[in-house]
């Protein structure tokens, strides 16, 4: 453990975080002494693997089986594109504005956004049922009963293969129950299940959240390295209890189709001639997720370089990159990148995955960097990238890291 | 490693498994029922640990799936989450220091009381929030920038 002080900004505040209460204190003896006399190996339920084939079959019955919501208070918000304007994800008004269209203008451009609210022929489904990955996976839904009374309403979405933001309302119905609700915290996009940021007021009496109406309801989807098409179906799951204490369930749905372009994988060699791997790149309006992965072979000394830095535990120790397209313009990220984090969960497991750079060694025992970055002012297409890492310490100087600098072209 | 000795471990770290339980969950009956689960299960799954030296890590990654679990289920969670908890952290007469953490993002908030206050390095946080070490540093860098802000701002005032 780092007890090292000289890292600890908040040394001589430690005596101000809540002190253990005694009770917890007594509740972990009690709880350790019973599980030493536990003679019995206790199990708990975990998680069954993914089965997409019966999950698809599972949508399909619920959209027969389904009804169409019925909704009041269509309203124009486009609220959904505000958001990510506000949290830094899409960079400027005008840059959004610029290229933003409705789903008609799509065809036109290279990358587009969709931005559709329900006047503009964003279609809602409402299923009293949740997706079966839901049901198959936690046993609180096993007993759940479908509510067919829409809890929101979606008032408007914005895609651009990116990113999802969702934007809407809680109907009256919905406002009516808001006391009993789970607030969602899974989003599902053509059958995988992804962790949104959400965000939903509810408290009727003290608006304190700036800028929302009761019964707001917002989410967020990071979706640059999930591999989807430009045409997603969205399911957002919603569950509440009720007086009899039973838990209610539905699944509000429409599709939405953003577009990006997606340059394919290339490999490169560095000036020192490691191998260098970009894989699929996305190029959206929401900016471009870029991931480099060095592979430095037996070469141990060009990989502690990469590595030093990034198992420091000196916060201030960092390693970026500058990316110059074939435009001539130069991102930075260390002053451009987005710090995001993206979590899904498909056939294939579980997929986590944020801004930074990971040191590793592959099945081969090849040292191998990873770095991944979003950089949300890269929205033009181009056909090739000069990218040169380098570390920044903490008395502010900044190294190039020329050994691992490399050219990539697109055909 | 012995189910006494993983025991032990537990008793000993009781401060430090509070204060990451209390990063996430604020209340304290909350904290004491995820705290109570990642107890019966860290002894359920303890032949599943392979080096003993990890089991201080091992069990802070049970304890906040488990305060994550209980995150999952509480409704009107958001409201919570964005300014209730706050409210409520103000009332209980906690120090500046703890209210201003409690209204940073969780995303934030836990790596900087990990860090900060449990000691954890880097590696360690990162290993047990499934992130890279770099995307740790960057949270506890933004973090501690929206610390100091706070408190200039009302300095300020």
């Amino acid at each position: 453990m780092n007890h090292d002080s000289k890292h600890n900004d908040f040394e001589y505040e430690k005596e101000n975080f809540p002190k253990t209460p005694e009770h917890f204190k007594q509740l972990v003896a009690d709880q350790v002494e019973k599980s030493l006399n536990q003679p019995e190996t206790i199990s708990y339920h975990s998680h069954k693997k993914w089965r997409p084939a019966k999950a698809a079959a599972a949508v399909l019955i619920c959209v027969i089986a389904g009804s169409t919501g019925v909704y009041a208070g269509v309203r124009y918000h486009y609220k959904a594109q505000e958001y990510l304007q506000n949290s830094g994800r899409i960079t400027s008004t005008d840059s959004a504005a610029n290229t933003t269209s409705t789903k008609a203008d799509t065809e036109n451009s290279s990358t587009t956004t969709t931005v559709l609210s329900k006047e503009e022929g964003l279609d809602t489904t409402c299923i009293p049922t949740l997706p079966d990955f839901m049901l198959e996976n936690y046993d609180m839904y096993a007993d759940a009963i479908g509510e067919s009374q829409p809890y929101i309403t979606v008032l408007d979405a914005y895609y651009d293969g990116s990113v999802l933001s969702v934007y809407g309302q809680a109907t009256e119905f919905g406002m009516q129950t808001t006391d009993y609700w789970y607030v969602p915290d899974r989003i599902f996009i053509n059958d995988i299940m992804f962790c949104p940021n959400v965000t939903v007021n509810l408290d009727k009496q003290d608006n304190h959240l700036e800028d929302w109406e009761n019964g707001a309801f917002y989410a967020e989807v990071e979706l640059s390295d999930a591999s989807l098409p430009d045409q997603i179906h969205v399911e957002i799951p919603f569950c509440a209890d009720s007086d009899n204490d039973e838990i209610k369930m539905q699944t509000i749905s429409f599709d939405i189709t953003g577009k990006s372009l997606h340059k394919p994988e290339v490999t490169a060699s560095t000036v020192s001639s490691a191998a260098v791997t970009i894989p699929e790149t996305r190029i959206s309006a929401s900016g471009t997720y870029f991931k480099t992965v060095w592979n430095f072979g037996k070469d141990k000394k060009s990989y502690q370089k990469f590595a030093d830095i990034i198992n420091s535990d000196n916060l201030q120790d960092w390693i970026y990159c500058k990316i110059t397209d074939s435009t001539g313009m130069v991102y930075d990220s260390k002053e451009e990148s987005y710090s995001f984090q993206s979590i899904y969960f498909d056939e294939d497991g579980e997929h986590w995955n944020d801004n930074g750079a990971n040191a590793y060694t592959d099945e081969s025992g090849n040292y191998c960097i990873s770095m991944q970055v979003i950089i949300p002012k890269l929205t033009q297409d181009f056909t090739s990238l000069e990218v040169t890492p380098y570390v920044h310490l903490e008395d502010g100087t900044e190294t190039d890291l020329d050994f691992a600098s490399f050219q990539i072209d697109y055909e | 490693m012995t189910k006494q000795d993983f025991g032990n471990l537990i008793i000993s770290f009781t401060d430090d498994f509070y204060r990451i339980a209390k990063a996430i969950l604020k209340e304290d009956a909350d904290c004491e029922d995820a705290m109570s689960s990642a107890i019966v299960k860290g002894f359920s799954k303890l032949h599943t640990l392979k080096k003993q030296e990890y089991a201080k890590t091992w069990f802070s990654r049970i304890l906040i799936n488990e305060c994550q679990m209980i995150l999952r289920k509480r409704k009107r969670e958001v409201t919570y989450e964005e300014g209730v908890l706050a409210k409520e952290a103000a009332q209980q007469d906690y120090s500046d220091l703890y209210q201003h953490l409690m209204q940073l993002d969780i995303s934030y908030r836990l790596p900087l009381v990990m860090y900060y206050f449990d000691g954890f390095k880097i590696r360690e946080i990162a290993d047990i929030l499934e992130m890279s070490e770099s995307a740790i540093k960057m949270r506890l860098n933004r973090g501690k920038l929206q610390l100091r802000t706070m408190f200039e701002k009302e300095a300020a005032i």
